[in-house]
């Protein structure tokens, strides 16, 4: 479970984003919606341990440490694609992988096969265009199960189609008891809980 | 980044093979010079044979004394008569008392000025009357060119260690930058950073070891295949390996929290 305790952002004492508690509960999914320049992205970024300039208690409970020796804690997907170019589909999704189990490979073949990118396995990535890049960004994440996948400005990853598919893509991960926190700036469909950023105060919907 | 680890051991085992080359060259000359030395020949003229004995006794002590030869006058005037046919005048050189002689050869190598000058100090005090012959200009000349020879490999060394050392650490520091693009998508696609700490580590211990070892393998192959005359002196290959080490060891101070 995540949970953020009195927590706010402020930069240059101009305060960007204050909320009292965020309760995020394994399995679920939760869509932080605001404007730009709300500070959703700083959000994602502090529960990641990228941005450290926040005031207030981040808390990963429930698990206890050996669970996150185990798991890796948060991965984030940002809306500029992290992959290698010149390398393959394949290669850039088992790239943070030491070894591979023939689950998790046939795993990432049922996960592809529903991005529609199964056929485009040896491409190299700079050949796909964006929402596959991102499909292969989500599967490299839901693959590895970690405790939370945080998705920045997730409306901007793909169309309504595209959408549903990462959505099943998520739920593999969702039943394996990672959760899932996805900024947008517009309200998405089938999430479990909605955050809305509103006047520099985050509240749920 | 294969390709990164390929290109460097390979840079620096044709780095190893040519100091190599170098400092084979470099023996071969001094050889050379030291064959020249021991070619020169200092002669000693004594009409008393048990001085010249009682000389070749304080010799035998000094070990950079490679050959002793002494000629006994009889024998030396037996070979006139016999090397231009003088039969006739047998008689008459009987009436002359020739000196011996004693031919003395020195060890190249051994045979420095603090040498000369004891073995001059030696003539000079213990046996003041004997009669020597050397070409002492010539040994100056010879010693000469292998003091320059010397001075050329020192500082040949030296500047050859410093290009190592430059081009070493500069193609360790360029590949590094270049994969840390790499690894900053490896970092956010969930990897663990520590591997490239582990990778860093191991590709410093295969720069270290695999191209020395290689060039080890080759050395010994053309000894024991006789493609090389000489044997390289083993603190040549610990300058290499000390050299290689010691790019490793810089390049990881200036790379510092890069590689962490």
């Amino acid at each position: 479970m995540l949970k953020l305790e009195n927590f706010s952002i402020c930069l240059k004492e101009d305060k960007i984003v204050d909320l009292d508690m965020m309760i995020l509960e394994a399995g679920k999914k939760i869509n932080l919606i605001s404007d730009n320049n709300g500070g959703k992205s700083l959000i994602l970024k502090a529960i990641h341990g990228d941005f450290k300039k926040f005031e207030g208690n981040i808390l990963l409970t429930e698990k206890s440490s050996a669970f996150f020796k185990k798991r890796k804690k948060t991965i984030l997907l940002e809306q500029f694609p992290y992959l290698l170019p010149g390398e393959t589909v394949w290669d850039n999704i088992t790239l943070p992988f030491i070894k591979l189990s023939n689950r998790q490979k046939d795993k990432i073949y049922e996960l592809t096969r529903i991005a529609g990118l199964k056929d485009k396995m040896k491409l190299k990535v700079k050949h796909l265009a964006y929402s596959s890049q991102k499909f292969i960004e989500l599967i490299r994440a839901v693959i590895q199960l970690p405790y939370f996948i945080l998705l920045d400005d997730y409306d901007c990853y793909f169309d309504r189609l595209s959408m549903l598919k990462a959505d099943t893509i998520c739920e593999y991960a969702l039943n394996n008891g990672s959760s899932v926190l996805a900024s947008s700036r517009t309200r998405l469909d089938n999430f479990d809980i909605y955050y809305k950023i509103h006047l520099k105060k985050l509240i749920k919907l | 980044m294969k390709f990164a680890i390929v290109f460097q051991i390979l840079v620096i085992l044709i780095a190893f093979l040519v100091w190599d080359l170098l400092h084979i060259s470099y023996q071969y000359q001094q050889e050379n010079y030291y064959t020249e030395l021991e070619q020169l020949t200092l002669i000693v003229f004594s009409k008393d044979l048990s001085i010249l004995d009682s000389l070749q006794l304080d010799l035998e002590k000094i070990s950079s004394v490679k050959k002793i030869k002494i000629n006994q006058n009889k024998i030396i005037s037996e070979n006139i008569i016999e090397s231009y046919e003088l039969d006739y005048a047998s008689d008459i050189l009987q009436n002359f008392t020739l000196p011996s002689v004693m031919e003395i050869n020195f060890h190249g190598d051994q045979y420095d000025r603090s040498q000369k000058a004891r073995m001059e100090n030696l003539l000079l005090r213990k046996y003041p009357d004997l009669i020597i012959n050397f070409d002492n200009d010539l040994w100056f000349m010879i010693r000469k060119k292998i003091d320059f020879l010397n001075k050329i490999y020192l500082y040949g060394n030296l500047i050859y260690i410093s290009l190592f050392l430059f081009i070493t650490i500069f193609l360790r520091i360029h590949f590094e930058i270049r994969s840390d693009q790499y690894w900053q998508i490896f970092k956010m696609s969930g990897g663990k950073l520590e591997l490239r700490r582990k990778k860093y580590l191991i590709d410093s211990l295969s720069y270290l070891f695999i191209p020395f070892s290689l060039s080890v393998i080759v050395y010994a192959l053309a000894i024991t295949l006789k493609y090389l005359p000489y044997k390289i002196y083993p603190r040549m290959f610990a300058a290499q390996f000390i050299s290689i080490l010691l790019s490793i060891l810089i390049s990881g101070i200036i790379l510092g929290s890069r590689k962490k």
